[in-house]
Order: C-alpha cells, then sequence, then structure tokens
C-alpha cells in the first residue's frame, strides 16, 4: 500500500518527466523548422535534376549505370536516425529493412548494408547482415559531401560488379505529422521504367556520353542527399509528436496520481477522526 | 533593349537566382560561353569559375562551383554545387577557406581516390575565383 509521502513523490518525479518532454518536444519543433526549410530548398535542384537526368539516359544507353544485370547481390543503403525517443521512426525503418532482406532473400539475393545514423547500425550490428560501412552520429552535420562519400562507396562497389542494385530506404517528409517509408532503386537507373522519353532538337556538349558520365554520380549524389535531408525532417516531426504524446501522457498521469493523493489523504483524516470520536465514547464509558 | 528571359540558379541548398535577364555568360568546359534569347536547346557542363547575367546594362556576377547548365528556347536553368554572390564574398574567410581546402588537398591521393580527390579540388577553385574577383581590396 503506498503512502502519502510516496505518492508524492511519484508526483514529483512525473512531473520531472513531463518538464523534460515538454522541452524536448519545444526542441524538436525548432529543429523540425530548420531541417523543413533545408529539405524544401533542396527539392527544386533535385527535381530539375532529374528531370535532366532521365530525358537525357533515355536518349543513350550507352553507360554501366544504367545497365541492369542478374542480382545476386544488392547494397541498400538505409538511414534511420543518430537518437531514439521519436516514436515509431526507426522501428518501421528497421522492420521494412528487415523485410526487405527476407524478400530479396526469397529470390537469392543477398543483400549487404551501408547504414547512415547510429540507430540502424546498432539494429543490423547484432543480426547476421554484412554492413560494409557506417556513418554514425553524422545527422547533425550532414552536407552535400556526406552523400557524396556515401555515394562514391556505392557506386564503386556498382561499378566494379560486387553489387548489382542499389537500393536507398529512408522515410521522407509528409508534413510535421506524417513520414512516408520510402524505398528508392538508386542504381541501375532505368528511365524507360518510370515513362521517361528523350527530348528532341537539343545540342549537347560536349557529347552525350560524356555528359551521362558525368552526370549520373552528381544525380545519384543528389538522390541521396535530398534523402537524407527528408529523413531528417522527418525524425524531428517524429520526435516532435512523440514528445508532445508523452508530455499529455504525463499529464494524465499526474491528474490521475492527485487523484489517489487527495483520496487518501481525505481516508486517513476520516481515520484519524473516527479513532478519536471511537476514543471519547470509550472514555464516557 | 534586348528582350527578356528567364534564368535560374539553383544549388541543392536553394535556389539563388530566379529573374528575366537580358543576357547570360556562363563558365562552360568548352569555354566560357554567352546566352541571348532564342538559342538552340543546349545541354552542357558548367565548370567552377564566374557566372554573370545582364540586367538594365549591368553584369551581376556570381561565382559558382561545378555543374551543369540547360539552355532552353526561352529560359537558362543552371544547377550547380554552390554558387555566391560577389557582394556577399568576405575575402578574409575566403582565404581563410582556400588555405584549410588545400591542405586537405595534399592529403588526399590523387589516384587512389580520384573521386574524393577532384571535389575538394574543385572548392579549391571556387576558393581561388572567389579571392581572384574581389582582388585588391
Amino acid at each position: 500500500m503506498a503512502s502519502l509521502r510516496d505518492i508524492r513523490k511519484r508526483i514529483a518525479s512525473v512531473k520531472n518527466t513531463q518538464k523534460i518532454t515538454k522541452a524536448m518536444k519545444m526542441v524538436a519543433a525548432a529543429k523540425l523548422r530548420r531541417a523543413e526549410e533545408a529539405i524544401k530548398a533542396a527539392r527544386p535542384f533535385s527535381e530539375k535534376m532529374r528531370e535532366v537526368m532521365m530525358s537525357l539516359a533515355a536518349r543513350t544507353k550507352a553507360h554501366p549505370m544504367l545497365e541492369s544485370r542478374p542480382v545476386q547481390k544488392a547494397l541498400l543503403i538505409l538511414v534511420t536516425a543518430d537518437r531514439g525517443l521519436c516514436g515509431a521512426f526507426n522501428t518501421n525503418l528497421q522492420r521494412r529493412a528487415e523485410s526487405f532482406v527476407n524478400e530479396m532473400k526469397s529470390r537469392g539475393v543477398q543483400v549487404n548494408f551501408v547504414t547512415v545514423g547510429r540507430k540502424g547500425n546498432d539494429y543490423f550490428r547484432r543480426r547476421q547482415v554484412p554492413i560494409i560501412e557506417k556513418f554514425n552520429n553524422v545527422m547533425n552535420k550532414v552536407s552535400y559531401d556526406l552523400a557524396g562519400q556515401i555515394v562514391s562507396i556505392a557506386t564503386e562497389n556498382f561499378l566494379s560488379g560486387e553489387f548489382q542494385e542499389v537500393y536507398l530506404l529512408f522515410n521522407s517528409f509528409r508534413s510535421a505529422v506524417t513520414q512516408t517509408l520510402t524505398l528508392r532503386k538508386l542504381l541501375p537507373i532505368a528511365p524507360e521504367e518510370e515513362g521517361w522519353k528523350p527530348r528532341r532538337g537539343y545540342l549537347y556538349e560536349p557529347s552525350e556520353e560524356e555528359l551521362l558520365k558525368e552526370l549520373l554520380p552528381r544525380y545519384v549524389q543528389v538522390q541521396v542527399f535530398t534523402g537524407i535531408l527528408d529523413s531528417i525532417a522527418s525524425e524531428h516531426g517524429a520526435r516532435m509528436s512523440a514528445m508532445e504524446a508523452a508530455t499529455t501522457n504525463a499529464g494524465e498521469m499526474i491528474n490521475k496520481l492527485t487523484l489517489k493523493l487527495n483520496r487518501k489523504r481525505q481516508e486517513s483524516i476520516t481515520t484519524e477522526l473516527m479513532e478519536i470520536v471511537g476514543g471519547a465514547e470509550a472514555l464516557k464509558g | 533593349m534586348a528582350e527578356k528571359f528567364k534564368i535560374e540558379l539553383v544549388t541543392p541548398r536553394g535556389i539563388v537566382l530566379g529573374k528575366m535577364v537580358e543576357e547570360v555568360i556562363a563558365p562552360g568546359v568548352m569555354g566560357e560561353f554567352g546566352v541571348l534569347i532564342g538559342h538552340t536547346p543546349m545541354l552542357t557542363f558548367i565548370k567552377p569559375g564566374v557566372f554573370s547575367y545582364l540586367e538594365s546594362d549591368r553584369f551581376v556576377k556570381y561565382v559558382v562551383g561545378p555543374g551543369f547548365c540547360e539552355v532552353l528556347k526561352d529560359s537558362v536553368m543552371v544547377l550547380v554545387e554552390e554558387a555566391h554572390a560577389v557582394e556577399s564574398i568576405d575575402k578574409a574567410q575566403a582565404t581563410e577557406q582556400l588555405a584549410a581546402l588545400e591542405r586537405q588537398l595534399l592529403e588526399i591521393d590523387a589516384v587512389e581516390n580520384a573521386a574524393e580527390y577532384e571535389r575538394v579540388l574543385n572548392r579549391v577553385k571556387v576558393a581561388r575565383t572567389k579571392i581572384s574577383l574581389v582582388g585588391g581590396n
């Protein structure tokens, strides 16, 4: 049976927790605003690039990065958060990544990982999945160059024939409260599959092949870059709603505990009164 | 006055510029080229250098990183990795940056890590262009 003092202690501790979650929510909201600006700024570049790239790729087919080969090994670039306390954000990614691995396994394809963000690495390190490279604690200093490093690992391995397909899995930012899991095939690039048509009456300088050679790696880099930015914005959005929920829950808990405390106090007062009255009665004899 | 067309300068960090101009001069890989309205549609690379556009008889300059440029009949789209308006360049800061980048460049093996080397080299070029443009003061 909890005593009055115990209940008071619990209330104090829940109140402290509530303060923390409230602060975290506020921090996440501030970071979300910045991350949202970053992703919105990056999108025009990425979309325009995609347009130009695809129309060019649809014209010229002679590039190793456009070639589909029979798949034995695939590479998955998994973008997660560095930290937890953001609801189902990481769990969803891990679950999706795992089902992807199983799905590929049933087709006889082995999946290797490149993890971006600590959580993904922590999770898969303990499982029977090879991680060829990890990028931990990078989420607060993401740059275009970082995307470049990730991509050069992917493209080198793709071009050397080690992996025949490269995928990118991340949370795509819709709004502060919704994120959608997105799995995108990075390599090989298949413009026809997505319905892109070549442009006509176009002058290429230098030749189309050379343009393509330069553009393709950059295109992939931009895709990864915006993917990471998307993920960061989503992470802060997810953390914000998770902390909001936690703050509400803590409030409810405080209410319940306060009620319990008051009942208990009244109860003890009543008992005391009864004792006094009983004592007085006994004295009257 | 010449007819105007739309120019957009975009980097991964956002749209730097989007307006109607009369003429554009860009640093292409095959040499500098100028674009007026009605140019043949074209796609080409941009190397690190100076990009400028003409607006009311005055050239406005930007230092740009590598990227590419798509010219259409009535618009020009320039996608580059970085772009800085000349007015915004701080010489001391640029010099510092250049020194840091040059040190970084020395540490990279040009043969083994060619892609990385090229990336840093491009940034060095941008920093140099910045300094040469601000020059004298």
